[in-house]
């Protein structure tokens, strides 16, 4: 199972990528991986406003229904349309092509609170 | 936590593995579609040794099997039927198929979450009668094989023609030794279960590994079990029904023949002059319908979802459930909540595929 260095990280098992004023937002390879085959997405409009720990949208397998949530306060300013028909991109490429959302962060402060990827391998074991 | 015979094996296989009903099973070793289209191609293998065996035998075993049975079991020799137990209220309290094993034995394959009640039952019928009946479950492995290349496969272990083990019908097989097999399954599929002692499961599960190779042969879990059953809108007991529906709610007057007495009968007959509940299958175009979720017409709730997944078959989402009489037509458009929106579906005939 994969954690990405150079990405930040939430308890909830999002990761975080800095693109500039904006973040993108996914699901780490361990949470795709226990979910197993993701087949139905569900994206939050682009302009809405959330906040840090907002439920952003739903991921459901065959089996089970997941919520994931927001890792910082700011505006959805893009979401990602091809999950739409190609859930499983999500399982196939967790940390690119089955990216879910761009926020523009309003406090850039709250990315320095994430986990690193130590962190996150470190919190997993613990909790495993 | 109870363990078939085969645990080591499937943790060896790299299983996934669920609780389910008290047991510790495999939910899939690959994952949940690809097994479920391995089925519906080619052919695949379960272990469901936590399925109940109940053997039922006397000269007064049938007597006993049609005071408790609502199927008519007076039936030839290596015939099987699916057949309902109802309470005293006509309310299900498992489903299961029974093979008429001899002229006074019956093979009994309840629910692994309700063997024992299901026993007790059946002991309290035998109550002054000529019967034996025991409980052998932990005596035996159950392995499924389904698919359209199922037979094919089993040939490669056994001189038995396979083809000549027809649907709902059973027969001893010689597989270097004899087992008990079946014509049935829970898929929908051409297959067979397989009954034998816990030694010579493990032997049997290897070989078909083996042979089924070549035949694109997959061990499969409770994942796509539950998938496969649910795409021929077959009732899972528990979920479907827990002892609160009656077989005429679901969809299954064909397992109930008047022509015996058994439990629960004249509520049955009071029932059938009455309205009541049916349950349907309806399709979603993206989102998932799943257990508990309600059903609405003009916004009053009129039925609720009792089984709900993607169909890997037909890439979209399917539902099972129980809706008032007034709505529950083929063709009737309903809402389904998912999630505080409502969700149009459609009533359609089952199976879905």
């Amino acid at each position: 199972m994969e954690i990405k260095k150079d990405l930040r990280y939430v308890k909830t098992h999002e990761w975080v990528k800095v693109e500039g004023k904006n973040v993108r937002v996914g699901i780490s390879s361990y949470a795709q991986e226990k979910m197993t085959d993701i087949v139905y997405v569900e994206l939050p409009e682009v302009g809405k406003e959330v906040k840090k720990g907002d439920e952003l949208g739903v991921l459901e397998s065959v089996k089970s229904v997941s919520e994931f949530y927001s890792p910082v306060t700011g505006k959805i300013v893009d979401v990602n349309k091809n999950l739409e028909n190609s859930p499983d991109l999500i399982n196939s490429s967790p940390y690119d092509d089955g990216w879910l959302v761009i926020i523009e962060a309003k406090d850039k402060t709250e990315i320095n609170e994430l986990l690193s990827a130590e962190e996150y391998e470190k919190q997993m074991s613990e909790t495993a | 936590m109870k363990h078939t015979p085969l645990f080591d094996i499937h943790k060896s296989l790299g299983a996934h593995i669920v609780e389910f009903a008290g047991w510790e099973m495999p939910l899939y070793y690959s994952n949940i579609i690809e097994e479920h289209l391995a089925v519906r191609k080619n052919v695949g293998i379960f272990d469901v040794s936590h399925m109940g065996e109940i053997d039922v035998s006397g000269k007064d075993a049938l007597e006993v099997m049609q005071k408790v049975q609502t199927n008519d079991l007076d039936m030839p020799v290596k015939k099987c039927k699916y057949t309902h137990v109802l309470n005293d209220d006509g309310k299900i309290v498992d489903d299961m198929i029974v093979t008429r094993t001899g002229e006074n034995t019956f093979f009994c394959v309840p629910n692994a979450a309700t063997v024992e009640k299901i026993f007790r039952i059946f002991k309290d019928a035998g109550k002054g009668k000529n019967v034996k009946i025991e409980n052998l479950t932990d005596e035996y492995v159950c392995l499924a094989v389904q698919g359209r290349k199922s037979m094919e496969v089993l040939q490669k272990l056994t001189k038995h023609d396979m083809v000549q083990i027809k649907p709902f019908w059973g027969d001893w097989v010689d597989f270097g030794k004899t087992c008990l097999v079946t014509g049935t399954g829970y898929t929908g599929e051409r297959g067979c279960e397989i009954f034998t002692d816990n030694d010579f499961g493990k032997i049997i599960w290897e070989k078909s590994l083996e042979a089924g190779k070549k035949y694109g042969l997959k061990p499969c879990g409770l994942g796509c079990r539950d998938t496969l059953r649910l795409e021929k809108g077959y009732l899972l007991s528990g979920q479907d029904f827990h002892e609160d529906r009656t077989p005429l709610e679901t969809n299954a007057a064909w397992v109930v023949k008047y022509n015996h007495v058994f439990t629960g009968k004249d509520s049955l007959l009071k029932q059938k002059e009455e309205k009541h509940d049916k349950f349907v299958g309806f399709i979603t175009e993206k989102s998932i319908p799943r257990y508990g979720y309600k059903i609405k017409k003009n916004n009053e709730t009129v039925g609720i979802v009792t089984s709900g997944t993607m169909s890997p078959s037909l890439r979209k989402g399917i539902g099972l459930g129980y809706v008032k009489p007034e709505y529950n037509n083929i063709g009737e458009k309903l809402d389904v909540v998912i999630r505080d929106k409502n969700v149009k579906v459609e009533i359609v005939k089952l199976p879905f595929i």
